[in-house]
């Protein structure tokens, strides 16, 4: 779980989604939501209303059992905390700072 | 940004046959997840192993897996992929053989070839899929439906107690066992990792959720995200269920690594040895 790396974009496939919302039950901040309209194949995709709120933590793109979802990490801005961030979590997020060093080196899923 | 028409996974573009994607599996159907599970083992080990490593698949929705991937596949008969897989191995030790398969391919058709390739401990990785019927052919009863379960076989409730397959495998011989649910992610994909490269007979049982058949008649739940929720509640980790009692665990789904032994020798070792012995009487 990456603590304040900028999301750029979620990239859902038009061909490959077939609108199971596995990926919004796996989200925990609540980042993506079905839109209203039918896309050529008649499914209505998820997309990423609330961006700001992505921590990176890949969910919703391991329970996507098409391969139709993938998180795309800026790599060059970071993302500014939300406000209950900077309350609460503060010390949560230096913690780990320190896990994110050891992840960059590695394969990205890796832990450890 | 990457326009949504032509996006493309990175794994998927790096290991799967992307032109004949979409799956053809159901919507929320847990056998993608069990793809993605495999594939990202294969990702960290790297890709000298991924190179020397062959699928093996039975019929069933399974057999579909391996198919998707950029590797060599053998679509085998039902039930018989393990008899294959072992004819691999035996004549190519060198390769890593992999092979998925069903409940019913494997505990029901199969049964007979499972428990011997476990006796003889030979080094193939098994990755059982198991979603408690058979789904490709309408949601029939198989050895894994749980007691008092409605199938289309058994529309007055199941009357006969399903297998246990890590004990049974236990028993059989077999040398890496676990047992995990397609919720269960990283785990499952930290065993399928160590199945591969570990000696001998590793059997790796993943429940997934087939919404279709087993969400809509034995769990009442045709959603996926419903199933995968019912997966987190209901699993219970092999440490706790110790001091369970039997009826506390009635109808939950213990999970974890259940064994890894190594003190027992790998079948194409005993072949080689084999061999030169012969060699060297015959001169």
């Amino acid at each position: 779980m990456a603590s304040q790396v900028k999301v750029q974009q979620i990239a859902v496939s038009d061909k490959l989604c077939k609108g199971c919302y596995l990926c919004i039950w796996a989200c925990p901040w609540d980042v993506l939501e079905i839109s209203e309209e039918r896309n050529w194949r008649g499914v209505k995709k998820p997309y990423a209303a609330r961006i700001d709120q992505c921590r990176a933590c890949r969910l919703c793109e391991w329970y996507c059992p098409d391969f139709a979802l993938q998180v795309i990490v800026d790599e060059k801005e970071k993302r500014e905390l939300l406000e209950v961030e900077e309350k609460y979590e503060r010390p949560w997020l230096e913690r780990v700072r320190k896990r994110d060093e050891i992840i960059k080196e590695g394969v990205w899923w890796l832990e450890d | 940004m990457i326009p949504e028409a032509e996006f493309e996974h990175v794994l998927a573009k790096k290991y799967m046959r992307t032109e004949i994607m979409p799956h053809a599996f159901c919507p929320g159907c847990g056998l993608g997840i069990i793809e993605r599970m495999i594939l990202m083992a294969f990702e960290e080990l790297g890709q000298e192993e991924w190179d020397r490593t062959v699928f093996v698949s039975g019929i069933g929705c399974s057999g579909w897996t391996p198919l998707y991937f950029r590797r060599d596949a053998a679509h085998t008969l039902h039930g018989r992929a393990l008899a294959f897989a072992t004819a691999l191995k035996a004549s190519r030790p060198d390769l890593n053989v992999v092979v998925v398969m069903g409940d019913g391919d494997s505990m029901g058709i199969g049964g007979n070839h499972l428990i011997h390739a476990a006796r003889r401990n030979i080094g193939i990785t098994a990755i059982i899929a198991t979603n408690m019927l058979y789904s490709l052919t309408g949601g029939q009863m198989s050895p894994t439906t749980p007691e008092g379960a409605r199938t289309n076989t058994t529309p007055y409730g199941n009357i006969e107690p399903n297998f246990d397959l890590m004990e049974l495998l236990k028993a059989a011989g077999a040398t890496y066992l676990a047992r995990w649910t397609t919720y269960h992610f990283i785990q499952a994909k930290n065993s399928i990792k160590k199945a591969v490269k570990h000696k001998g007979f590793a059997a790796i049982e993943i429940v997934f959720q087939c919404p279709t058949y087993a969400g809509r008649y034995i769990l009442n739940r045709p959603d996926p995200r419903d199933m995968l929720q019912w997966f987190k509640e209901n699993s219970i980790p092999l440490g706790v269920a110790k001091n369970k009692s039997p009826e506390e665990l009635k109808g939950k789904i213990i999970v974890g690594e259940y064994l890894h032994r190594t003190d027992r020798k790998e079948y194409t070792e005993r072949l080689r040895e084999l061999e030169e012995r012969a060699k060297g009487k015959g001169r």
